[in-house]
């Protein structure tokens, strides 16, 4: 079984009584790339906090490998977290905090050595392409590099999985195919990728697996595919 | 919830460095534990000081023990062998019925023939006692009356009372006070942990994003809290002893007959239990706080 992430029979109701998800079912393998798209409202960045645990799913099964992720008992919750590695439209840096420093509080948080993040934080410094900008402040790096500073974070505490949400929104179209390369890189490293976008240009280059959402529904699902239904 | 000791260094840093960028704050709660405590301060000196005056009062008079007819045993010997072994007895002395008898006509004079020969056996057989500064008054006449052999046992026992009884009033009453700005105290140290928690909440959120543990998000907060508390009461602890001085130095010269506790003597116990009190309102509050408003997850 190789089975990376599995849902079944997933609905998510919010406590406005929105409906964001119903009956989802999706398997998705050890070291996929795959690309969600669909409107907004659809249901994506839901899905996303259902896999990280951001929030419960109003029923169904969610399992991360092994893990059943809603029965994740609230201390395993950070350990857990630790494997899912995130990055979103709005990069969430911290602004007071230096490109290696954004880095390095992924590491320290999770209480590791000073040794560790002297490694680690230059080795994906460099692997985002990022080597000479270690001192620079978020405010003094263009949106692309700010990504590729979020995307470093993302991947400095060496997650099985990485979700990225609309993370080249904010970002023109060569900033994002750069980002887009680089996802491409660390799925062929070996961590399974999900991508929830908008961009129509990359999902139809890449042909990739296409996942289509409306409506809280899975609505096409198609290996190799494209961002609209093909005819 | 094994803390690395570079961990808690960092959440100590952390914690201080809450206080100092939310200065304003800070600043009230820290006010507002040094208002509490310098209330419970207070009330106890107060206190302390009426139980000292009562003990003292007691210390100086000399307390009567009046013995009991017709015991099938030697009164005197059983009282005697008691007293001696008593470390709050400075001295004491024995007063026989003609003793007593000639005692009354000292204070009652003699002429007009008020007493007359015999009226010594109504009076009982009794001891005086004096009592030394270590004395536990209270304590040393609960025993004489639990002797087979003493009657009464008499002594400023209305005056002792009441200033006993005065100064639980204004403990109580300090207490209750202690109660009320307490509860302000909570809620503005509260208040304070939840503003830094709310300008610090980016950072809360992606700590919770790469796997930080709760704990490790929550003991900064907590820090902070508590630095709260033990600042204000190490500025309550120097005020007191600061005016305490001053007080005592004052009334030196206007009132010399009132005898105030040395602050040295309680000093140490004091300073304790204003850093216990503090600590725990700075601990109460950002537990409180970070309990409602650090949603890490
Ligand atoms: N925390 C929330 N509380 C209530 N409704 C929400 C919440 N988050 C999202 N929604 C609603 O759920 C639906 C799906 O949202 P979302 O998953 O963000 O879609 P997408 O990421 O595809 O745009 C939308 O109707 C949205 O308004
Ligand atoms: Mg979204």
């Amino acid at each position: 079984m190789n089975a990376m992430l599995r849902m079944r029979s997933v609905s998510k109701v919010y406590h406005n009584g929105t409906v964001a998800l119903s009956s989802i079912n999706l398997t998705v393998d050890k070291g996929e790339l795959v690309f969600i798209v669909g409107p907004s409202g659809a249901g994506k960045s839901t899905l996303f906090k259902l896999v990280n645990r951001k929030e419960l799913p109003s029923s169904g099964e969610v399992w991360v490998g092994r893990k059943s992720v809603p029965d994740l008992k609230k201390g395993e919750v950070p350990i857990f977290r630790r494997n899912v590695g995130m990055i979103y439209q709005d990069f969430k840096l911290l602004s007071n905090k230096t490109t290696f420093e954004n880095i390095a509080f992924a590491l320290e948080v999770v209480e590791a050595s000073r040794r560790e993040v002297l490694r680690q934080v230059p080795a994906v410094l460099e692997l985002v392409g990022l080597r000479d900008k270690g001192k620079a402040y978020p405010h003094e790096l263009s949106g692309g590099e700010q990504q590729r500073v979020s995307l470093a974070r993302a991947i400095v505490n060496r997650p099985i999985i990485l979700m990225a949400d609309e993370p080249t929104g904010n970002l023109d179209p060569d900033t994002s195919w750069g980002i887009m390369d680089l996802l491409v890189e660390i799925n062929r490293r070996g961590t399974t990728v999900l991508m929830a976008t908008h961009n129509k240009d990359i999902v139809n280059r890449m042909r990739r697996r296409v996942i289509a959402m409306e409506h809280g529904k899975i609505i096409r699902d198609e290996q190799r595919g494209a961002y609209d239904i093909e005819s | 919830m094994t803390l690395k000791a570079k961990t808690l260094f960092h959440c100590f840093k952390e914690g201080w460095g809450n206080l100092a960028r939310n200065s304003l704050m800070s600043l009230a709660s820290i006010g507002t534990v040094l208002v509490s405590l310098l209330v419970l301060g207070g009330v106890s000196l107060l206190a302390l000081n009426l139980n000292h005056m009562a003990d003292m009062a007691l210390q100086s008079t000399k307390i009567r023990v009046l013995l009991k007819e017709d015991v099938n045993f030697d009164a005197t010997e059983q009282v005697r062998f008691w007293l001696q072994r008593q470390a709050g007895v400075e001295s004491y002395q024995f007063i026989s019925k003609q003793e007593g008898l000639m005692r009354l006509e000292g204070i009652f004079g003699i002429e007009e023939g008020v007493f007359r020969d015999g009226d010594e056996e109504f009076l009982p057989e009794e001891f005086e006692v004096s009592l030394n500064s270590d004395a536990d008054a209270e304590k040393l006449v609960t025993g004489l009356l639990s002797l087979s052999s003493v009657e009464e046992v008499l002594y400023g026992q209305e005056f002792y009372s009441q200033v006993r009884t005065v100064s639980k009033i204004a403990f109580i009453g300090g207490i209750i006070v202690l109660l009320l700005v307490g509860f302000a105290t909570l809620l503005i140290i509260t208040n304070t942990i939840r503003l830094t928690v709310f300008a610090r909440r980016r950072e809360i959120e992606i700590m919770s994003l790469v796997g930080a543990t709760d704990w490790y998000i929550r003991w900064p907060y907590i820090f902070e809290g508590l630095l709260i508390g033990i600042i204000g009461s190490l500025l309550a602890a120097l005020l007191l002893s600061r005016g305490y001085y001053f007080l005592e130095r004052k009334l030196v010269n206007v009132a010399s007959f009132l005898h105030l506790v040395t602050y040295d003597s309680v000093q140490l116990h004091l300073t304790w239990i204003l850093i216990g009190v503090g600590a725990a309102f700075g601990l109460i509050g950002s537990l409180i706080s970070v309990k409602r408003f650090l949603k890490a997850s």
